[in-house]
């Protein structure tokens, strides 16, 4: 067995940039910073009716959604662009609403940042490009791992030298 | 398999030209109180075989006195239904598994449609009560053919009125499936308990609008299938094991004292793998490989059987 | 019960928990054969082994109950969030409630009593001086929510699944002695989703055919299996909550204290359909024992040394054992008469 096989650990989500374009009769694109294959993306679309909304303000898409999606039909689609955290945030406000993750989406994040749900005090640490990193809320430094929750939209990390406080390892970029 | 319930008909009654109604009351224990949209296998002995059908429930889940279940007349080929139209009498005892649901509402959708198409309706009975519980957003809609099915109709439009809508091909009126489901708001789940047209018309319907796969569910039965008597030699030894249609390999077996490593008894584990020298395989495991099954010299015993009348083990 | 709970021991500080002879005799010993493998364990939850054996009951409660108990007590003082359950999930609260106390009523009479007169229950446990009256799926007339009220009464962890679309989701659970998995992290995923980090299993197929199995189980027929780890020092809660407190005893095992100081920790995963809500409820029931006392069986002994010989590095890795995994290979070695 290959070595490389079995360190993937499957909760962390896969992206691809194709698109699938089936059939729907209200599309929705959400985006966190608005780039010309998104709006591209949007004005090629063929739904009967769009929308698009370009906020980094979670508080107010969840206003907007909540509008947006009171009439919407059930064939709806909704294309998604942004930080993974961000992606995956909007994404459980869409499901609260009714929106399956089938019908969602999400194109790959625009950096290879992310945010890392500290074991320890439950606070997320974003931007994390490098790891260990650390954790905002408790200030000890997290190794960061693979496994990922939707729910939080980050990355499980746990600090990196509990076992031996000299024990460090070097820095290494997250991709 | 231990775990059954013996239960005695309570009452029969006719609820449509081809459905009969079975209440079915608890002999030794209390029954297992249930989810909406669960089934129970009833066994029927029979001189030659033993009928295996699976039924769904459709009393008031929270009725742990009784259950009542509603069988359809198929034609010959499915002997079961003939059997308890024409044998099964009122004080006469059944067993019954357990429920298990494969088939269970999902609660967190903003509203339910069901589609029932004739006896298909027997889910759905079991749905109602609790979705009217749960004050859920719901809506039945109802083809059958008046002169056949069509039980239990007109309590239906009375209980539940304008969240009602029947169809009745022998009075020459259709559900259009696609203008249906084109109406709905986001977020409906659509069950379906029918035919399998009217399956296939729904996912057809679904895929063409733009419906996710994932809104769309339709009532499985997870009934064990019918199986033939067999014989299984054990090559080392030249002994028969005859196996009837009722019991496993593996049960047959370890009747005839040859015991074989087992866990989990329902072809998962792979702990009672055995090799076959002779004979084509019924294979109805989830453990073994597609190229496994194809090559043919394994088997487990505990759900696979023979196709034919013989299989030689290596054991 | 065939033994009698003892006064509180600790998981903690000074660890003052032990295992008696009988306890000992009656461990639930993980290994069936001499070579790791890894395998989807599972089997009927029927009894096994005869009377006092872990395996006698549908629930084992022995003589580490109060103890537990009490340290359960200590961990959802600190972290209440080490017990949840999402709104959808209240029926199958009430699903385990119901489950937990016919068993316990049934099996240790003794201990706890269960009187039902239609919708109103009355529930004694003699041995954590409990004694209430409340009304079967009305939370409000118990002291706390149904999973905590129950889960804080029965030796193990508990998870409820929800079954939707032929999956698993982590909804409900108090679970405040794991083999280091995290449910405030873990919750709502699917089954596939939180054994994400699990190594090896997941190319081998093992988590679609026992999702399948799972998905298929029916009321009244539940299964087991075992699973193991090493813990360094008898701690129950080695959660990742509190890894920064526990982590730093992996550096504390040496060649002379190995027997004494590393626990072979055994999760007896009992898996039941519940009638009502159709969750999966999910026991996970731990069992402590150092080396030196399961050494007193040399059969266990000799079978756990080529059990630990044989592991594959990733398990190891994942299992958080690297630091001292030769020690216990050595340690165990003088048991074998293989060496």
């Amino acid at each position: 067995m290959e070595l490389e096989s079995l360190s993937v650990v499957v909760s962390k989500p896969m992206y691809t940039a194709e698109i699938s374009d089936g059939p729907c009769a209200y599309s929705l694109f959400i985006c966190e910073q608005l780039n010309t294959a998104f709006s591209d993306l949007y004005e090629a679309s063929l739904a009967d009716k769009k929308d698009l909304i370009h906020s980094a303000d979670l508080a107010r898409i969840e206003g907007d959604l909540a509008a947006l999606l009171a009439n919407a039909p059930a064939a709806t689609r909704v294309y998604l662009l942004g930080t993974e955290k961000y992606i995956w945030l909007v994404g459980q406000q869409l499901k609260a609403l009714g929106v399956t993750e089938e019908q969602m989406e999400m194109l790959p994040p625009l950096s290879a940042e992310r945010s890392v749900f500290c074991c320890h005090c439950y606070q997320v640490t974003d931007q994390v490009f490098t790891a260990p990193a650390r954790c905002v809320g408790c200030g000890k430094l997290l190794a960061v791992t693979d496994h990922f929750a939707k729910a939080h939209g980050a990355y499980f990390g746990y600090q990196v030298n509990a076992e031996d406080a000299t024990d460090i390892p070097a820095s290494v970029e997250l991709s | 398999m231990s775990n059954q319930i013996k239960v005695e008909v309570a009452s029969i009654c006719q609820v449509a030209p081809t459905i009969r109604e079975f209440t079915l009351e608890a002999i030794d224990d209390a029954l297992y109180p249930f989810s909406p949209g669960a089934h129970v296998v009833v066994e029927m002995p029979n001189k030659k075989k033993v009928y295996k059908n699976a039924y769904s429930l459709l009393s008031d889940p929270t009725d742990t006195q009784r259950y009542r279940i509603a069988v359809r007349l198929q034609d010959a080929s499915r002997g079961g239904s003939i059997y308890m139209h024409e044998q099964v009498k009122v004080g006469d005892q059944l067993l019954i598994s357990p429920p298990s649901n494969l088939f269970s509402p999902l609660w967190h959708a903003k509203k339910h449609v069901m589609l029932a198409g004739g006896v298909g309706v027997t889910p759905f009975m079991s749905y109602i009560p609790e979705m009217i519980r749960r004050d859920a957003d719901f809506e039945l809609h109802y083809m059958y053919r008046s002169l056949q099915t069509g039980a239990y109709k007109h309590e239906l439009s009375e209980q539940l009125g304008d969240k009602y809508f029947d169809y009745d091909s022998d009075r020459q009126t259709r559900c259009d499936v696609t203008a249906l489901l084109s109406q709905q708001p986001l977020g409906t789940h659509i069950y379906i308990c029918g035919p399998d047209s009217l399956i296939q018309a729904v996912e057809e319907a679904a895929q063409t609008l733009g419906l996710p796969a994932s809104v769309i569910h339709s009532e499985e039965f997870a009934a064990p299938k019918p199986g033939m008597p067999f014989v299984a030699e054990i090559k080392s030894t030249g002994q028969q094991v005859d196996v009837s249609a009722e019991d496993s390999l593996l049960e047959a077996l370890e009747a005839s004292d040859i015991s074989i490593p087992n866990l989990c008894r329902g072809g998962v584990c792979g702990q009672c793998v055995c090799t076959v020298v002779e004979g084509e395989i019924d294979h109805r495991d989830q453990y073994l490989s597609d190229e496994e099954k194809a090559a043919g010299n394994t088997i487990m015993p505990c759900v696979s059987r023979a196709a034919g009348e013989r299989l030689v083990l290596d054991i | 019960m065939r033994v009698a709970p003892k006064e509180v021991e600790t998981f903690r500080d000074d660890f003052t928990y032990s295992n008696s002879p009988e306890a000992i005799k009656r461990f639930p010993f993980p290994f069936p054969e001499d070579e790791y493998r890894y395998s989807v364990n599972m089997e009927p939850h029927t009894p096994k082994g005869g009377e006092g054996s872990a395996y006698e009951h549908f629930l084992d409660i022995d003589e580490h109950y109060l103890s537990e108990m009490a340290e359960r007590k200590l961990v959802l003082d600190e972290m209440p969030h080490r017990c949840l359950a999402m709104e959808h999930m209240e029926l199958a609260c009430w699903d385990m409630l119901e489950r937990l106390m016919t068993s316990l009523a049934q099996d240790y009479s003794d201990y706890f009593k269960l009187t039902i007169e239609g919708d109103q229950w009355t529930w004694e446990n003699k041995l954590l001086n409990i004694h209430d009256t409340f009304t079967f799926g009305d939370s409000s007339t118990l002291p706390q929510s149904p999973l905590e009220y129950i889960g804080c009464q029965v030796q193990g962890d508990f998870a409820l699944l929800d079954q939707r679309d032929g999956d698993l989701f982590l909804d409900a659970g108090m679970i405040t002695c794991p083999a280091d998995w995290s449910l405030a992290f873990d919750a709502g995923m699917s089954f596939k989703e939180w054994h994400g980090p699990v190594p090896m299993a997941h190319n081998e197929g093992i988590f679609e055919r026992a999702l399948k199995y799972l998905t298929a189980m029916q009321v009244g027929s539940p299964i087991r299996r075992l699973n193991w780890t090493l813990t360094v020092n008898a701690r129950m809660d080695t959660s990742p909550e509190t890894y920064h407190e526990w982590g730093h005893e992996r550096t504390s095992v040496t060649p002379e204290n190995v027997g004494e100081k590393v626990y072979l920790r055994v999760e007896m995963q009992v898996m039941d359909r519940m009638p009502r809500s159709n969750a999966l409820m999910f026991i996970i029931r731990t069992y402590l024992i150092s080396l030196e006392d399961l050494a007193t069986n040399p059969e266990w002994a000799r079978r756990m040394h080529r059990t630990m010989k044989t592991l594959p590095a990733p398990l190891i890795e994942y299992k958080g054992l690297s630091r001292y995994h030769s020690m216990v290979v050595d340690y165990l070695a003088q048991f074998d008469p293989a060496n």
